[in-house]
Parts: C-alpha cells; structure tokens; sequence
C-alpha cells in the first residue's frame, strides 16, 4: 500500500510541479502590477502582458521552461533588477561550460574581454595581469566571448553580464586544475599553462535569502603613499573593515577605491562609507523614489575619522548598482574624481522574494536619480577620465585605470 | 457671510470634540481597569520579520517623561547589526552599526516618540497636540474612526480606532526626515491583555510596497529601570 503511494506520488509530482510553476508565474506578475513604482510610465499595458503570458505559462512543463516564460514577460518591461535571480545569466553559462567542470575554486585571477579577446586583468596567483588567455581546457575563448557579446547584445547592461558570464567560466572544482592556453605580456608566443582551482579567496557571507556570495576585501598603502582598497560586493563586514582601515591612512597623499566589478549589494552601506568622506551634515548620495515615499541617501559624517585628501574611485562595466550610487554620489558632491569606463547602469534598489517553485524573483521597488539629476538605469555612470583596459596597456602588464588614479592623485598633492 | 463662518466653527468644535471623546475611549481601551494607575516603565520584547529574508529581536524599555531605549538586532544571514534609539525625555539619537551615530529630529523623533512615548499610553494628549475626526473607514472588514492627530510641529499621522472595542487598528503616516519623505501603514491586531493593558501582539509595517512584521511576546509594566539606559552617548554630546 505504501510503495503504491509513494508511486502515486512520484508520478503525480510532475502535475503539482507545473501548479507552482503557474502559481510562481502569477507571483511575478502580481509583485510587479502591484509594487511598480511608475508601470504607467513604462507604456507597457500589463493587464494585455498577462493575457499574452498565460497561455505560454499553462504549457510551460517545468522549472526551465516557466523561466523562459516569465523572462519573455519581465522583459517588456525594459528594466533591469526584474528577474528570476541570475537564470538568464546562468542559462547562458550552462552553455559556454559545456565539457568545464563546474565549482566554487578560486582561479587566482579576473579577466575581462577587451576587443573581442580574454585578458587576465587582476592577478592573485600565478597568472599576471595582462595574460592573454586564449582556451581553456582547449575551448576557445575568443567564440566563448563572441557567444556571450551576442546573448547580451541588446541589454543596456552587457558589459556587467558578459564580465560575470566569462568569470563564472575560470571557476572550477577546488583542488582540481585546467589548462590555459596563454600568452603572457610581453612574450613572443603562448604557453601552456597549468592552474590550481583554490578556495575562494573571500569569506562566504549570506544576506538574507540571496544566495551565498565570496566576499573579497583587500587594502594596501602604495609606494606612492596612497591609499588603495578593493571590494567585490557591498556588505556589512564592509563597515569593521572600513573601521580599521581608515586610521591608517592619515598619512597617506590620497586614497583609490576599486569599485571595478562590483555588481553592488547592501545600498546603505555606500552612503555609510561616504560618511568617512563627506565633512558637512546633511548631504546626500541621491535619491530612491518609490510609489509613495522618497528615500535619500543620506551621509552621516563619521565623527571621529574623516578623511580629507584627495579621492579616487575605479569603475567600469562591471560597477553596478550599489558601486554606481555610491560613485555618482561622491562626484556630484565634488568629493572623488571617477576614474576608468562607463559602469554597468543598473542601479534600481531591489528586494528578493522566494517563488512558490523554489526560484528566487529579484524585483526593483524604486528609480535611482543622483544628486545631479542623473538617472543611472540604462545610462551608467560615466567617468571624469576615461581610462579602460586597452590592447596596449595590457600588453605591457599594466592597469590603465590604476595608472591614471595614481597619476592624478600625485597632481593633486603637487597643486597643493 | 458670518452665518456661515459661525457654523463652520460650530461643526468643527463639534468634529474635534467628537475626536478627543474617541481618543479617550481609545486610552481608556488599553488601559482598562488599570486607569488611575500610574506607569512608571514598560519593557517589551518582540521579534520582527522583513523582505529579504531579514529577521530581527527587539528589546525597549520606556519611562515616565518621555524616556526610551530601544535595541534592535538585525540578523541578515551570515551577518548581523545592531541600532540603538534612544530619548532622554529632551533629545533622541539612533546608533547603528552601518551608519554610526546620530541625532534624531524632525519627524524622525516625532515618530520615535508617538510610537513608545509611556506618557502618551496614559493620556494621548501627552503626545499629540490635537485630534480631529476626519470620517469612519473600514480596517480589514471592521469599522473604524478616522482620526488625525498632530504632534509637535508639522508632523501628523491617520489613527483609525475600532467602532466597536475602541482599540487602534492602523495608523498611517508619512513621516519626513533627513531619510526623505516615507509613507507607511501600520496594522496592530492580536489584541492580547498584559496585566490588565490590552495592547496588539502583532504590528504589521507596509512601507515601500515592503511589509514588516513585528511579534511583540512580552510587555512587562513597573519593573525597576536603570535611568542611565536612557542617557545620551557620549560621543554624540560632544558632537552636539
């Protein structure tokens, strides 16, 4: 009796399965036709998206395929932070790592594509900076960068995509390695080489219900006497580190914040750490307008460590939301000179709710408008100098951006 | 001409006397037989859940002359934080961990004050300045008296009090700050007596399309306080 109802449970789950695909595909319209701070103001009848919608969704027959649908459905909206959280991203890797084995290890380095190609450009292990990667385990990285270029060519985001798309491809197994097919800056040829995945550099931090994230934090005094920290995510062990970190530069001629990559996180938290930038009461990064309340970012001055030298801030494409605030913010208010290339322009504040299929719907509840009157969805934020990765300054290894903050943070001190 | 204005006066006397009758129903709903008691402190313990999965415990402690100390620790998963807000009966701060410390004005203090203000528990006039009946709505199927009270300056809020019990069964209100201008709701049910107080159990918050709920599993009246919870911190006298 029992194995028969276990049976009939088994073969009746497929039935109740597609009943909570439809009741997530419900949510989602639901969450957006109620919590959308201006639906009217998109020109989209949402009413009409919903009689288009439902009879792809009653013949969705899985978790896979509903995805597909509710993308196709969020995506007449035109807005970004509308989403099954990384499905669309994560489809398009599923993909690319064909015949790639899938993990959480560290490879020990970043890349970004530049002009089409794969380079190496922040290193913490064996590979330098500037290392052109041309396969891995033998698939090509040039069609790989090509495939994800074309997947995301008409997202206003692409940029913040395609870099989080190639990354995810250099994970692996920890413990296990891969070959590369390299070239090194400067050198004639490629070499085979043969990298260890580690453990992930950062410490895995939780917020909330989003997913597990590697937090990566690094400071460093360079031999210019300035200030250099980096961070990968926006999250609370920011704040004790910022604590620690600030004392120490009171000596220092200027301080680089690499923001480059950072696909955002906590909001507040960019205006927390302005606090330590920001001398006067009652300014603010920008501005949150939902439905009906109006938030500011406002900067509470830290008290007791506020730094008064010159400030650089380092973003490009993949500088997304929180980075993005917190970058346009500081300008506006004259208080850092952003350096590097256009970040990602997704910065609307959202929240995560858990879909009854168990998928996690990412939705905005609020437009982001700067100080200047900057509206960043879509746009990005563009940089005073503008200093992307090249062809030219890769090959000789170097990091265009960190050059020119470098550069201009010395000027400054040499005006004073 | 004066015929008019003579009425418009009258109906508002009336209105407001209409409101301030209700809001003393209201008082004497909560406190019950325990009227010409005085309250010298209330502590209270709750829990609260928000979006994103955040959840978080909450402990307050209130005395006479508008006195309160509120501790909220946020638990975010891997990470934690915690506020503090607090009044010594003049001026309110807040402290958190992510924004560091700062005065409370404006409608923030008001806020904080209408909200856990002990002798506003005991007479609503010990809070709001006025009270004026705007209408009758209902609050999930109950009726209800639509009440606006002004605290000190500008700020105001919607009470609407239960036809029926006279208890308070939302209360809406924006409250304008150097945070920018929120607009929120608050829905108190799960009426439960305390030592003889009838006070709600659950307060859920709608702000930003967002809603948070809050469990309040004890409030204990008239234990011994220590008065020095209510000081102001000192870096935030030295700053002042």
């Amino acid at each position: 009796m029992t194995s028969t109802l276990i049976a009939l449970m088994l073969w009746t789950a497929p039935a109740d399965s597609n009943n909570v695909q439809l009741q997530s595909f419900e949510r989602v319209w639901q969450i957006i036709n109620e919590k959308h701070w201006d639906l009217a103001g998109t020109g989209v009848d949402w009413q009409q998206v919903h009689e288009t919608y439902l009879p792809k969704a009653m013949k969705a027959k899985n978790r896979t395929e509903m995805r597909a649908v509710i993308r196709d459905m969020i995506h007449e909206l035109g807005q970004t932070h509308f989403g099954i959280l990384g499905a669309e991203r994560y489809d398009k890797l599923d993909e690319l790592k064909q015949g790639l084995p899938w993990g959480s290890g560290d490879p020990g380095f970043e890349v970004r594509a530049v002009e089409g190609r794969v380079f190496v450009v922040k290193s913490w292990g064996n590979v330098p900076v500037g290392t052109e990667l041309k396969t891995i385990n033998k698939k090509d990285l040039k069609e790989a960068v090509a495939t994800t270029e074309k997947a995301f060519e008409d997202a206003p985001q692409r940029a913040l995509y395609v870099n989080m798309t190639l990354n995810e491809l250099f994970s692996g197994p920890e413990g296990d390695t891969f070959e590369l097919s390299a070239r090194k800056p400067g050198a004639e040829s490629d070499e085979l080489l043969t990298v260890a995945w580690h453990a992930p550099r950062g410490q895995i931090e939780q917020m909330g219900n989003l997913p597990p994230v590697s937090f990566e934090y690094r400071t460093e005094i360079l031999e210019q006497n300035i200030g250099y920290v980096e961070f990968n995510v926006w999250l609370m062990p920011l704040v004790q580190h910022f604590a620690t970190f600030m004392p120490t530069l009171k000596d220092t001629q200027g301080l680089i914040i690499d923001i480059r990559g950072n696909g955002g996180g906590v909001g507040f938290l960019a205006n927390s750490l302005a606090g330590y930038l920001v001398q006067e009461k009652g300014k603010k990064l920008g501005t949150m307008k939902s439905l009906d309340s109006t938030v500011n970012f406002f900067i509470v001055p830290r008290l007791d460590q506020r730094y008064q030298k010159p400030v650089v801030v380092l973003i490009d494409g993949g500088s997304a939301s929180t980075s993005e605030i917190f970058a346009a913010g500081l300008r506006d208010l004259g208080r850092a000179k952003l350096i590097g290339s256009r970040s990602a322009g997704a910065a609307l504040p959202s929240v995560v709710e858990t879909l009854p299929n168990g998928d996690r719907f990412q939705y905005a509840i609020a437009d982001y408008v700067s100080l200047g009157g900057l509206k960043i969805e879509g746009t990005g934020v563009e940089p005073d100098i503008n200093a992307p990765h090249t062809l030219a300054s890769l090959g000789q290894g170097k990091d265009a951006a960190m050059e020119a903050a470098i550069e201009w943070i010395v000027k400054q001190g040499v005006v004073q | 001409m004066k015929k008019m204005l003579i009425l418009m006066l009258a109906s508002t006397l009336v209105f407001a006397g209409s409101a301030e009758e209700i809001m003393d129903k209201a008082t004497a709903a909560v406190l019950g037989n325990n009227g010409n008691k005085v309250i010298d402190s209330l502590v209270f313990e709750a829990t609260m859940s928000a979006p994103n999965g955040l959840n978080a415990k909450i402990m307050g402690i209130q005395a006479k002359g508008g006195k309160l100390y509120v501790k909220t620790n946020i638990n975010m998963g891997s990470q934690e934080m915690e506020q503090v807000q607090g009044c010594d009966g003049v001026d309110c701060y807040e402290m958190n961990t992510m924004m560091g410390a700062r005065m409370l004005e404006g409608g923030e203090k008001s806020l904080l004050l209408s909200q856990h203000n002990l002798d506003g528990m005991a007479d609503w006039r010990n809070t709001y300045t006025s009270a004026e009946l705007l209408g009758e709505e209902d609050v999930n199927g109950e009726p209800c008296y639509k009440i606006k009270l002004v605290m000190d300056g500008d700020q105001h809020l919607v009470q609407y009090v239960s036809k029926k019990d006279y208890l308070v069964k939302r209360i809406d209100i924006t409250v304008t700050s150097v945070m920018g201008e929120m607009a929120m709701s608050t829905y108190q049910t799960e009426y439960a007596d305390f030592s003889g107080y009838t006070l709600p159990t659950k307060v859920t918050m709608e702000v930003m399309q967002q809603q948070m709920t809050t469990t309040f599993t004890n409030y204990e009246f008239n234990s011994k306080v220590d008065d020095a919870k209510f000081q102001i911190p000192e870096q935030l006298k030295v700053a002042q």
